[in-house]
């Protein structure tokens, strides 16, 4: 085990990164450009970042450290984020950056890496750690982590670590997540694997934890005897902007229920680990997606609404249908809106719906946890037959404005007893401040420090395909025409709200 | 402003009371959220209500807090003096506005002890009490005693010491009484101490560690600074070195010697050079910091500062071997 570093000061630093380099697989795709290269020179500028790091990027496009070195600061200076672009500071980075033209396919490829990385470990003493970042199409991961392996790069010399980061999807559905699986673990080890969700990196996501497990005050309402339901949402504005021909082959299920969103559910609805450490929280995540039931073919309707959003004119705007769009089949029947009533088979929960719901071309871009309370037992605040005292509502605002609200009822001033809702908020940025980083920037500080608490366990990834399988089944073998059922600008069908009606909820206007 | 006679805790607090329905009033578009975390006391003696202003104004984004400020004047007149308002800032998305209480106190000397009664009363209960002396010089004035009484937490810059050596010989004893000391001057050095624990994670370096003999800290200042005390401390208590050598206030550059070889790192405009062993030299950003920033820094640890509480008698004993 390697000596503690006496000089460390948990207090006042944060986590150091090691000496290491990353290698980036689609160097020079939208990802690496718009997210990971920012997100890597916004740590290098918080002093986050060892010194000798380097990156390696690898694409198909022919072009030198310089050309890549060139692209990257125009790219850096474009999508950085509340962040003053330092030109010293870039110089200093640029320096560690490097490229590698070559093919995924093509295993000689992997024998030049190889000694480009034992030059760089010796000029940037880097102790040969390594990251490797899948940024590449999914058909590629298989490729990629095999021609690491072949290439011996899988495994570090002289306690040198490896590991591997895989963005998601990580597969179309059940099976091809488990043949995703089998490629992966060729010849990495699950603890060097990485999958990864970036809505687990957002501070509010985390947050949820902090405020669960940090908070006794909440912990014992925090079940079927005081929630009545929750709801989570992830609503998106736009359309599909120029990705129609991926969008179609995904839907919004697959794109956003199977992973983000079932991980947000986990962490709302898991039992506290015993430890804050990454197996520990892992596991219970893992035990809360086993715990929900599996639909048969013949409840899927019951508890799951696809839509897909027609044309409209919203707000004097024209909006085209989502198969009017750009790449996208005339008869497509990709679900462009999702809402699923989950239900969770433990004694927590058992009875409560947690009803989860994304899609395109909503009314506003926003994503939030809403925790509902039972109604008072009984009511001593009636006006003129109406109880005036409405439920709790605990809302974990996730986007844009990343906060936590509790609405409760107040007495409105003047005669009589009249209840209004009030609400307390508190707003994450406002209160603390100070920056928070972005959900990659936590991502990668963790991969590189070897914290995988925040990532998605081969476990997890499968217990969500099984929950959302059959719905993905029924959908897929209908055989009417049920869209547009939404038009664009709305908050999705009709069938949706009578989801809720079943139970007496509503949707909230998020 | 509140004329001497009337100066009372309980009038005070009607007073904010008062603030918050009026605030409430005049901001009919925006809700007035009051938003506190601790009490702050300020005390100080200079004209400089707008740094000091700013400051605040700064600070209260990430602690909000009751501030009560007390201006020590000079002059023969006898004078006690004070007045109540609050600072606002939009937050929450800009609908709502979060504004923090401040109290201000304008006393001579000898109605110091008179401030110590009405600020008892003034203090935010089940909250915590902290104490800023802006001007060091406070702390040496007998007449302040009554003030210190007020918190157990002090807020402290030793960079404005006269005398470095004497005032962390006082900062070594109000901690020994088992006051909780907090130093600005402290925070500034975090980014050469991050720098070098970052340096120590290559392993080359963490294998050079048992055989550094000698540690250089120099100042770009010629008068001796706590700052360079603190850094050489710190840095004895970690490496089996013979030899310390310190030079001036406000470190500039710091060396670490092991034979023929040498670690460097070095200060320059809003950076810092490390040169590593193979000498590689990596620049690390090190914008200037403002006083908010720093005391941000300092109040966002709630408990005791280990290191820093072991490495202030050893800066001192530093200062004793280099005087």
């Amino acid at each position: 085990m390697a000596q503690a570093n006496p000089f460390q000061d948990p207090l006042r630093f944060e986590r150091r990164v090691p000496p290491c380099a990353v290698v980036i697989f689609g160097a020079n795709g939208d990802l690496t450009k718009r997210k990971l290269l920012p997100s890597l020179y916004r740590l290098a500028f918080e002093r986050r970042l060892p010194q000798g790091f380097a990156v390696v990027g690898i694409s198909r496009t022919e072009m030198s450290d310089e050309d890549f070195r060139k692209k990257m600061e125009a790219s850096v200076k474009e999508f950085l984020e509340n962040s003053p672009f330092d030109q010293d500071l870039w110089d200093d980075f640029a320096r560690g950056l490097f490229y590698l033209a070559g093919d995924v396919g093509d295993d000689a490829m992997y024998q030049r890496l190889s000694a480009r990385l034992d030059e760089i470990a010796q000029a940037r003493q880097t102790a040969s750690n390594t990251l490797f970042y899948l940024s590449t199409q999914p058909s590629h991961y298989g490729t990629a982590a095999r021609g690491l392996g072949r290439a011996g790069l899988a495994r570090g010399a002289n306690g040198a670590w490896r590991r591997l980061v895989v963005e998601k999807p990580f597969g179309h559905d059940q099976t091809s997540a488990r043949e995703l699986e089998l490629a992966l673990h060729e010849h990495f080890a699950e603890e060097q694997l990485y999958r990864i969700d970036h809505y687990l990196g957002k501070e509010t996501v985390q947050n949820i934890l902090a405020f669960r497990f940090g908070n006794p005050l909440f912990e014992p309402l925090w079940n079927r005897q005081y929630i009545n339901s929750v709801q989570i949402t992830a609503a998106e504005s736009i359309g599909v902007e120029g990705r129609g021909g991926y969008y179609q082959e995904t839907g919004a299920l697959r794109d956003m229920i199977q992973n983000h969103l079932l991980q947000v559910l986990a962490t709302v609805a898991m039992e506290p680990s015993a430890v804050f450490e990454a197996t520990a929280v892992r596991d219970e995540r893992a035990k809360l997606l086993r715990s929900i039931r599996i639909y048969k073919p013949s409840e899927v309707d019951q508890h799951a609404v696809a839509g897909q959003y027609g044309p409209a004119n919203a707000g004097g705007k024209e909006l085209v249908g989502f198969r009017q769009e750009e790449g996208v089949d005339a008869k497509a029947m990709t679900d462009t809106y999702a809402a699923v009533e989950f239900q969770i088979e433990n004694w927590r929960w058992a009875g409560v719906p947690f009803y989860v719901r994304t899609g395109k071309r909503m009314p506003k871009r926003v994503t939030d946890i809403a925790i509902r309370f039972n109604h008072v037992p009984h009511s001593l605040f009636m006006t003129e037959g109406v109880d005036t005292a409405r439920p709790n509502l605990l809302i974990l605002r996730i986007q844009p404005e990343e906060g936590i609200s509790l609405r409760f009822s107040s007495k409105q001033p003047g005669p009589g007893m009249k209840l209004r809702p009030v609400s307390m908020d508190f707003n994450y940025g406002s209160s603390f401040g100070s920056r928070t980083p972005t959900a990659y920037e936590t991502l990668l500080v963790d991969a590189m420090i070897g914290d995988a608490t925040l990532y998605t366990r081969q476990d997890m990834v499968e217990a969500s395909w099984e929950a959302v399988q059959p719905i993905l089944n029924v959908w897929g073998n209908r055989t009417d025409d049920p869209f547009p059922n939404y038009e664009a600008g709305s908050w999705g069908p009709k069938a949706a709200d009578e989801l809720l009606a079943r139970r007496g909820n509503e949707w909230r206007l998020a | 402003m509140t004329a001497a006679t009337d100066i009372r805790a309980e009038k005070l607090l009607k007073q904010l009371a008062d603030v918050w329905k009026d605030l409430g009033k005049k901001e009919s578009d925006y809700a007035v959220v009051r938003a506190c975390s601790m009490t702050l006391i300020v005390a100080t003696t200079a004209d400089d209500e707008q740094d000091l202003g700013a400051t605040l104004g700064e600070l209260m984004h990430s602690h909000p807090s009751r501030y009560i400020v007390l201006r020590v004047k000079s002059g023969e007149e006898s004078t006690f003096s004070a007045r109540v308002f609050a600072q606002c800032q939009l937050a929450f998305g800009r609908r709502q506005q979060l504004c923090c209480e401040q109290i201000e106190f304008t006393a001579t000397r000898d109605r110091i002890a008179d401030f110590h009664a009405v600020a008892l009363g003034l203090t935010v209960p089940d909250l915590p009490v902290l104490l800023w002396i802006k001007d060091p010089r406070l702390l040496f004035a007998g007449e302040f005693d009554p003030v210190l009484r007020l918190a157990r937490s002090v807020l402290i810059d030793s960079a404005d010491f006269e005398d470095a050596a004497a005032g962390l010989a006082d900062l070594d004893q109000r901690r020994l009484a088992g006051w909780r000391i907090k130093d600005i001057n402290w925070s500034r050095l975090t980014v050469w101490r991050e720098t070098i624990a970052q340096m120590f994670e290559a392993v080359n370096c963490r294998e050079l560690a048992a055989t550094i003999d000698r540690i250089d800290v120099r100042g770009e200042n010629k008068k001796p600074g706590a700052d360079v005390l603190y850094l050489a401390a710190w840095l004895a208590q970690r490496l089996p070195v013979a030899k310390v050598n310190t030079a001036g206030g406000g470190v500039a550059r710091l060396r670490l010697f092991a034979g023929s070889r040498t670690l460097e790192v070095t200060g320059a405009r809003e950076a810092l050079f490390a040169t590593a062993l193979d000498g590689l030299i990596t620049r690390v950003p090190a914008p200037l910091r403002s006083d908010a920033d720093l005391i941000d820094e300092e109040l966002s640890i709630l408990g005791t500062d280990s290191i820093y509480d072991a490495t202030l008698p050893d800066a001192l004993r530093c200062a004793r071997t280099t005087v």
